[in-house]
């Protein structure tokens, strides 16, 4: 039981980057983005093509971010220069980014078994735990800023920005950037960590982020001090938890999926609704949700 | 903050233990031996190794129980099911597909691991090479006898010159058989027309327009042509186009012939295997990667009537009528 509760750990603190970067889109953008599901295997793809010219795994890592920063670029170009809908536009990335990873390293699965990662001396689960944690740091950092602020602003109140002279434009780049370039950093450890790159990777990533960024808002949802990465942190990790538990229970393996959204549906429902059980395992009731309205009011 | 926590864990605790209130338990006796099945996808081929594998080990009088798992096509839940095997020191574990072999093998280097439905074992660097494997992995290649059955066409008809292959972009096994089909497709006067899809719901379209330039389909064993045989049937015998499979299972489906592997046979081959490892104590190290010993032909009689064709051909004549 208790490598089954590592593993998951392992599995999700690895997506709690995910989860950070959609939550930059998802939350505080509001804007919904897909094109996470190209830029999760392009970090890996990106990853893989650096480590096997001879980088070391460290800089390729980093790497993995900056080119992943390049298709939130994209994204962020269609949306804000062509005018194309943020939906269209991340999946229009997307698909583009799935030739592009094919083209990288000219095929579809890369083992990396004899290659070195950064899980070489230190146990994995340290190693992701301070990377996570320095992470979270530097974004609960960087919302604090002038430009954190107004990125915040720009999701909840364009009209705020505009009137204070500045572009809000300037900050939903910066925001898919940001965001883009963390889910390819996820999935550049994510390679590391199971020991291959596959094409297949980025397929419904984007339900693995919701469903997390979902589950860690049932997080004592009144809260107004657990901040937005906090949430995407222990979202992620219940949600790997979910499913290692659901694998190790034995569970029909064609029930699984059906499983998980079940699973997500009653968080959801948890959040949604109040009923006597529910409020019993409440702490303290609430009517609405301020969270994102805090941050207006803070500015 | 921690009271929210642990309430969210009791919650998810609560939600699975609600759900899985039914399952069946995997504790298991201590004579039997545990075999852990991670299959990456559901699809006839990969169930058929699986089946095949099953009633192998249970024929030779092995007391056996085996834990079968499916990742559904999801790469971290199939690493998870191979996490899994390895906390649970399964004796055994039979990875079906290529990543979930790969998954298998990142999670555990001393439980020993057999593959089956990897095309090159040695390219996904599941093994060192082929005769000696030198780690915990080995087991059956699906690379099938193609220069034979792309030879099929030429005996079917001379005048067959261009054949259609539809692959999936996204399986490295599938981009290795498009290429050796273009390499022994030079020595047979024959020209492959590639039509890569990366969508399951892209295969009609795509279809209709590879029809077009072919008079002959060959299909490879790529997964999503497999999971969408029978709209390709369809579309090429309307089309009174001939088809040759890779596979058996691709004639079920509705194409014209195959005399290729059988996934079912290479599952009972791969258990003979699992025999030597688990009644023999032999290392999987000293064990060589095989491909399929046995090819089946098989032959779609509505599909032969369909397209009008000389059931006396020898073609036909060797092979074993199968299909609805």
């Amino acid at each position: 039981m208790s490598t089954l509760i590592l593993t998951s750990l392992e599995q999700g603190l690895i997506f709690s980057v995910l989860a950070m970067g959609v939550i930059m889109t998802y939350k505080i953008l509001d804007m919904a983005d897909l094109s996470v599901e190209g830029t999760f295997p392009l970090g890996a793809f990106v990853f893989a093509k650096f480590i096997l010219a001879g980088f070391n795994p460290i800089l390729s890592t980093g790497l993995a971010f900056v080119f992943g920063s390049f298709a939130g670029l994209i994204t962020a170009l269609l949306f804000v220069k062509l005018k194309i809908r943020p939906l269209l536009s991340g999946i229009l990335t997307m698909t583009i980014l799935y030739s592009l990873n094919l083209r990288l390293n000219g095929r579809a699965n890369i083992p990396l078994f004899n290659y070195s990662s950064i899980y070489g001396e230190i146990s994995p689960i340290i190693l992701l735990a301070i990377i996570i944690i320095s992470i979270k740091v530097l974004i609960d950092i960087f919302l604090k800023t002038e430009i954190g602020y107004l990125l915040i602003a720009t999701g909840d109140n364009e009209i705020l920005v505009k009137s204070l002279g500045k572009s809000t434009n300037t900050y939903k780049i910066l925001g898919l950037m940001l965001s883009n370039g963390l889910v390819a950093l996820s999935g550049a450890l994510m390679a590391q960590y199971q020991g291959f790159v596959d094409i297949t990777m980025g397929s419904s990533i984007i339900v693995i982020a919701l469903a997390s960024i979902i589950i860690g808002d049932s997080i004592k949802r009144n809260s107004n001090t657990i901040k937005l990465t906090t949430r995407a942190i222990f979202g992620a990790i219940s949600y790997r938890l979910i499913g290692g538990f659901a694998i190790d229970l034995g569970l029909s393996p064609s029930d699984l999926k059906a499983i998980s959204a079940l699973i997500v549906i009653v968080f959801i429902s948890y959040n949604n609704f109040s009923t006597p059980f529910v409020n019993s395992l409440k702490k303290k009731g609430g009517k609405s949700d301020v969270k994102s309205k805090k941050y207006v009011e803070e500015f | 903050m921690t009271k929210g926590i642990l309430k969210s864990v009791l919650l998810i605790l609560l939600a699975v233990s609600l759900l899985s209130g039914c399952s069946a338990s995997t504790s298991s006796k201590d004579d039997k031996f545990i075999v852990g099945i991670n299959q990456l996808a559901e699809h006839p081929a990969l169930d058929d190794a699986r089946l095949g594998f099953e009633e192998a080990l249970k024929e030779a009088g092995i007391e056996v129980e085996f834990v079968y798992q499916n990742a559904q096509g999801d790469i971290p839940t199939s690493l998870s099911i191979s996490q899994k095997f390895a906390r649970d020191k399964v004796d055994l574990i039979y990875a079906i597909a290529t990543q979930a072999a790969q998954s298998s093998k990142q999670a555990t280097s001393d439980i020993p691991i057999l593959f089956s439905a990897v095309t090159d074992p040695v390219l996904a660097e599941l093994v060192e090479s082929i005769e000696k494997p030198g780690g915990n992995v080995t087991g059956t290649s699906d690379a099938t006898p193609m220069k034979a059955q792309l030879e099929t066409f030429k005996k079917l008809d001379p005048n067959i010159e261009n054949i259609g292959i539809l692959f999936n972009t996204s399986e490295v096994n599938s981009e290795i058989q498009v290429n050796q089909a273009k390499e022994f497709a030079k020595d047979l006067g024959l020209v492959i027309v590639e039509m890569g899809v990366s969508n399951i719901n892209d295969i009609p379209q795509a279809m209709d327009s590879l029809i077009k330039d072919i008079d002959g389909f060959y299909a490879i064993t790529d997964n999503m042509v497999a999971s969408a045989v029978a709209i390709v049937a369809d579309k090429l015998n309307n089309a009174g186009i001939v088809s040759v499979g890779a596979e058996g299972s691709f004639v079920e489906g509705g194409l014209l012939v195959s005399d290729g592997i059988s996934y079912f046979e290479l599952g009972r081959q791969t258990a003979q295997m699992a025999k030597l490892i688990l009644v023999d104590g032999k290392s999987p190290s000293e064990i060589p990667s095989e491909s399929a010993k046995e090819t089946t032909a098989v032959f779609n009689p509505d599909t032969l009537s369909k397209l009008g064709l000389d059931e006396n051909n020898q073609v036909f004549k060797d092979a074993k009528a199968i299909g609805n």
